[in-house]
């Protein structure tokens, strides 16, 4: 199997908002991806236009999720391991702490000192140990996801060098952000704003998944020509 | 001057790694190198790309630009090509070296030590061989000459331990092709430049290869033997290195004689004392030739001490050089040193007493003339006590007999010779051909003609005039074997071109042949090439005869069925294959079928089954005789006939012997095909040759159901590689009989039979009827039945079905051959780019997927969305990288028939492929966008 978007094999849309060129061809492609992600982006389109107080953190929500998700439909970009959560490792690990501050020798002054005695034995053999091993098992940090995820979906023969590339990834940050903010409450925004966001956030979607490689070098040329010739 | 800001411009358009590879490849000047390099763009070189056993070392835009402007800001790019992160790719190491040569070698000097560290360690050198070599020309021309010279210690550097089995070539880093040229091309401005330190690098080069190629490791004697007339027959001749036999070799020897003759005086007197420290003997040689061209620049005393030499006198080795510096020098020698060197010529040569003894009687005619070669060479530098002697001795020779000259050492076999050519025997009376057989005698030496290449001239004779000598066949009765054997298989030669032969007396002298003796004549036949008794002839003639068994005019006269029958039933008695010649030659060397061919029983019965088929169909009897079905049903037995060989002959011929007598045939199935275990050699033996040389009938089918059914079971089993050889395939062969049966509806139900064994078999079997089928619906899929077409298809959607109801579609390999089915006209459109766009979802490889490129292009203007679908997919197979770059015009035309399209969606879906093609760097079509037209 490929990883990449397949083009215009998706049946035509029966329901949902009225979409533009652009919104189209976005929801394309990621419908040929898999349908889930294009009925999230379908749901946030469809809030945002309800106008109702809380449309535009339903379609915040979407769109978090819809970045979120992303790199769960595209092959080979490592997903998230089985096994005990961060919170709950740390819990354990705090009770660990507790019981060897309680029983230890060692810890006196709210300081550790001195020959390392059972109870802080336990402390970091089980304790510790445990914990960095729950670390180590965790899924990629998203960061590095993401990071993976851009690389699936260039398809070039070139890697893209990692200062672009981390240009990319704090992009996508923004925009994840920015909806993650608007769809918990914490961050306010006008509809004009979000509207704004939204299309900034298609496009760095689209970018990457329906590439304009033949636009995009004539912009890149006409620059080089300004810059050298003053054009 | 471009700025971080214009930078940032730019990187926001870039959304792939190709992006920004044009970007670079964009720009002309050098003022963007500050920007570039605070914006990181300078600080991640691609490493190799290794997948699997391929690695891909990717070319660097930045690194190329930096080589576009080295010349015009060298200062800033050494700046930034000094502070580059380490890479193991040859490819950027190409690049900066190239960026070096472009700016003043003051600056480029600074890259010395990473260019020669890549030299002596890159894994694959790629380019960088002919980049260091310009940068050493560029160093040449600006007097960096202690850079240049250490550049090409790297680049003309061998290994240190070489191979010394014969025939071995030296190991170098480089391609030894990429080698000579660059040493031809550098040699000269390098000695140029650097003189006698030029010389030195090459020679040192050179005697480190040799010392560690001496024939004896062991002995460290000065000079040592380095076989060098066998590589390097003449120091003097400089003709191409690449037409020679150690090209590598020959290009140092080359760059060491020439250079040294180009050195001044100072430098070349240096030089000459470096080669004579040298321990190869070729440098004595190169030292010689070198006094024969230069003679005026060696004064008295070096010339003593290379020519008055008793051991460089009688040194067969040095003759050719030693004769001509001799020739070219004698007279500059002091008349003491004369004197003695006359003195040494009138000893002899050092190893006289070794000498005497290998020539014998010849020993003093040697002798003599070895005197007389370098008293010649003296000439009038012979001392005046010595000259009568001199000219009395080399008045004896003709001049040509004292030239110094040495056959190049070049063995070639061409095979036994003849002391007759063919158009001599044809000049000659086939009586007085006759006599010169019975008594000329081969002098037994090395390549000197023998009774093998006399024969084969006999054979070519006869090919030529076949009637002539077959009419005499008589008179060569009584013969050697091998001149028997040649004159029956030019008369064989002879039949396959349609000639007419003579057959009674033909006949006759075969059946004289088989009444004689079959025991070994020639204990020595072997080294004296010859037949060791009649054995060989045996099996000419069973071969003879089978090609005699025609229903052409040059056949054998009906009247002779008897006489030719008579002969085969004793051919088919001969011991051959014995257990031992089945062991010795059959097994892993060679298949049952073709041992068969190659053994006198096996080809004695090929000719007897084939006699069987024409006492039908030419003499139009109902059967063999009983004699002759008695002999076959004896052969065919594995109780009474021993060999698998032999038994292969009755698959082979298993449709005729349905033809002759389908009862017959039917009773002896189980003969030829023995289902019992313990035969399953002799199962294997006749299957193999009846699938793969016979063709699939409907008696075949009829007869064989079983051993079909068997096959398709084993086909795949580690041993069946021992029967299917020299390319056959049983896959391959079994579904060339499954796919007719088939067709013709014969065996065509998926529910029962073959077809039901084919579902549930090996998928390598499926995978050779997919293909099989698919090339017949192209081919010839209008010469089909419409319920044929019909039938396969429904087949491959069964297949389909099947594997689409499977967990594991890994193993699935008829998925990969559809591809020879797209494009087929018998086909509807519609259905194969279904089938193919099923195909493509499930496997990332498929055969032959030019076929179903080029079958796209009409497609497309049926369905182009589909069309443009499956190019997607095709440009993604991981297989096939290089598709759509191999097939432009096939993919342009598809896009450019979906973009002109009335389908919305397809032109749509054809831009975005436009541009997704060109930002993977596959292929540019970008003038096939519409303008104004957009992705989305």
């Amino acid at each position: 199997m490929t990883d990449q978007p397949r083009g215009d094999t998706s049946p035509p849309r029966t329901t949902g908002p009225p979409l533009d060129g652009r919104q189209s061809a976005l929801f394309e492609v990621l419908a040929a991806k898999n349908e889930i992600l294009s009925q999230m982006y379908l749901g946030a389109l469809d809030a945002m236009g309800r106008g109702d107080p809380e449309s535009l953190v339903h379609s915040g929500h979407s769109m978090r999720e819809l970045l979120e998700k992303l790199p769960v439909f595209f092959d080979e970009v490592p997903q998230e391991r089985a096994g005990p959560s961060l919170k709950d490792a740390a819990r354990t690990l705090l009770d660990h702490l507790d019981r060897a501050k309680r029983n230890s020798n060692c810890w006196s002054d709210d300081q550790w000192s001195g020959e390392i005695d059972a109870p802080l034995k336990s402390l970091l053999s089980k304790g510790l140990t445990k914990f960095a091993d729950v670390v180590a098992a965790m899924k990629p940090p998203r960061r590095s996801e993401r990071k993976e995820l851009l690389r699936r979906v260039d398809g070039g023969p070139l890697p893209m060098p990692e200062v672009v590339e981390d240009l990319r990834v704090k992009e996508w940050e923004t925009h994840a952000g920015f909806f993650q903010g608007v769809s918990h409450h914490t961050r306010t925004v006008q509809a004009d704003e979000f509207r704004s966001m939204m299309w900034q956030c298609e496009q760095f979607l689209l970018d990457r998944l329906v590439p304009r490689t033949f636009d995009d070098r004539a912009d890149i040329a006409a620059i080089v020509r300004e810059v050298e010739r003053g054009e | 001057m471009a700025s971080r800001e214009d930078v940032e411009r730019v990187l926001q358009r870039v959304n792939r790694g190709s992006d920004l590879a044009f970007f670079f490849d964009q720009l002309t000047s050098s003022e963007w190198i500050a920007a570039l390099q605070e914006a990181g763009l300078f600080s991640a070189p691609p490493d190799p790309e290794i997948d699997g056993d391929f690695v891909r070392y990717p070319s660097w835009a930045a690194t190329r630009y930096l080589a576009r402007v080295a010349a015009d800001a060298p200062a800033e790019v050494l700046a930034v090509l000094l502070e580059l992160p380490e890479t193991d790719n040859p490819r950027v190491h190409e690049e900066i070296t190239e960026a070096a040569a472009a700016m003043p070698a003051a600056n480029a000097v600074r890259l010395v030590p990473k260019v020669r560290t890549w030299l002596d360690t890159d894994g694959h050198l790629l380019l960088l061989p002919d980049r260091v070599a310009e940068l050493i020309e560029h160093f040449v021309d600006s007097g960096a000459v202690g850079e240049a010279l250490h550049l090409a210690e790297g680049l003309f550097g061998v290994a240190d331990d070489q191979e010394v089995d014969f025939g071995q070539r030296v190991v170098t880093r480089l391609q030894e092709h990429d080698y000579v040229e660059l040493l031809g091309r550098l040699a000269g401005p390098l000695t140029e430049a650097g003189g006698a330190k030029a010389v030195n690098l090459f020679a040192s080069l050179l005697d480190k290869v040799l010392w560690s190629r001496r024939s004896d490791p062991g002995d460290a004697e000065s000079p040592f033997e380095d076989v060098s007339t066998i590589w390097r027959a003449d120091i003097a001749d400089t003709s191409n290195p690449h037409s020679r036999f150690e090209p590598v070799l020959n290009a140092l020897v080359d760059a060491s004689y020439l250079c040294v003759a180009a050195l001044e005086d100072t430098e070349f007197t240096e030089s000459v004392l470096e080669l004579e420290r040298a321990g190869a003997k070729v440098f004595r040689r190169v030292l010689l030739q070198l006094v024969a061209d230069e003679a005026g620049r060696f004064d008295a005393a070096n010339l003593r001490r290379l020519l008055v030499d008793s051991e460089a006198l009688g040194d067969s080795t040095l003759e050719l050089e030693y004769l001509r510096a001799l020739s070219a020098s004698a007279a500059r020698l002091f008349l003491s040193d004369r004197e003695t060197l006359t003195n040494q010529v009138r000893n002899g040569p050092p190893n006289r007493e070794f000498l005497a003894e290998r020539f014998g009687d010849d020993w003093h005619e040697y002798l003599r003339r070895w005197q007389a070669q370098r008293l010649a060479a003296m000439g009038d530098a012979v001392p005046d006590g010595e000259k009568r002697w001199a000219r009395d001795l080399v008045s004896a020779f003709d001049d040509s007999e004292l030239l110094p000259s040495r056959p190049t050492a070049v063995a070639t076999w061409v095979g036994p010779t003849s002391p007759r050519t063919a158009e001599e025997l044809l000049d000659t009376s086939i009586e007085d051909v006759a006599a010169f057989l019975r008594t000329w005698e081969p002098s037994g030496e090395w390549a000197a003609p023998s009774p093998e290449g006399l024969g084969r001239s006999l054979a070519a004779a006869v090919v030529k005039q076949p009637e002539r000598f077959t009419e005499r066949a008589a008179d060569f009765a009584g013969l050697e074997p091998v001149y028997v054997r040649s004159l029956l298989a030019g008369a064989r030669d002879a039949l396959n071109s349609d000639a007419e032969v003579a057959w009674t007396p033909l006949l006759g002298l075969c059946e004289w042949v088989v009444s004689q003796d079959r025991g070994t004549m020639h204990s020595n036949w072997a080294r004296e090439d010859r037949d060791p008794g009649w054995d060989w002839t045996w099996t000419e003639i069973a071969r003879l005869i089978e090609q005699g068994l025609t229903e052409r005019p040059s056949r054998v006269p009906d009247a002779m069925a008897s006489r030719v029958e008579n002969l085969l039933l004793r051919l088919v008695t001969h011991p051959d294959p014995t257990p031992e010649t089945e062991n010795q030659y059959g097994g892993t060397n060679m298949d049952p079928s073709s041992l068969s061919i190659n053994t006198t029983r096996g080809e004695a019965t090929h000719a007897l089954l084939r006699f069987a088929w024409w006492t039908k169909k030419v003499l139009l009897r109902d059967q063999p005789s009983a004699a002759v079905r008695g002999a076959l049903e004896r052969l065919m037995d594995s109780r009474s006939e021993p060999s698998i060989a032999v038994h292969s002959a009755f698959g082979r011929w298993f449709g005729t012997i349905a033809w002759l007598d389908r009862p017959w045939a039917a009773s002896v199935v189980g003969r030829i095909f023995p289902p019992e275990p313990e035969k399953e050699a002799f199962w294997w033996a006749a299957w193999s040759a009846f699938v793969v040389f016979d063709r699939p009938t409907t008696a075949a089918h009829e007869l064989l159901k079983d051993e079909y059914g068997r096959a398709v079971n084993v086909v795949g089993d580690d041993n069946e590689t021992l029967y299917f050889r020299a390319g056959r395939d049983h896959a391959e062969a079994l579904a060339g009989h499954l796919l007719p049966y088939f067709v013709w509806g014969v065996d065509a139900d998926p529910k029962e039979g073959l077809v039901r064994d084919l579902l549930k078999g090996k998928p390598s079997l499926r995978a050779e009827f997919v293909e099989q089928a698919g090339r017949l619906l192209r081919d010839h899929g209008r010469d089909l039945e419409s319920d044929a077409v019909q039938r396969l298809m429904g087949l491959w959607e069964l297949m389909r079905s099947t594997i689409n109801q499977s967990e594991d579609t890994s193993a699935n390999f008829e998925v990969e051959r559809f591809s020879w089915w797209c494009g087929a006209e018998v086909l509807d459109t519609e259905w194969w780019l279904e089938q193919l766009q099923w195909v493509l979802s499930l496997s990332n490889q498929i055969d032959a997927a030019f076929v179903a490129l080029e079958a796209l292009t009409a497609a497309a203007h049926s369905d182009p969305r589909a069309a443009v679908d499956i190019l997607d997919r095709l440009s993604r197979l991981r297989t096939e990288s290089w598709l759509i770059q191999g097939h432009r015009d096939e993919a342009a035309s598809v896009l450019a028939t979906a973009i002109s399209s009335t389908d919305a969606r397809a032109r749509r879906a054809a831009v975005r492929l436009v541009h997704d093609l060109g930002a993977r760097e596959v292929a540019d079509f970008s003038h096939l966008l519409p303008a104004g037209s957009s992705p989305e």
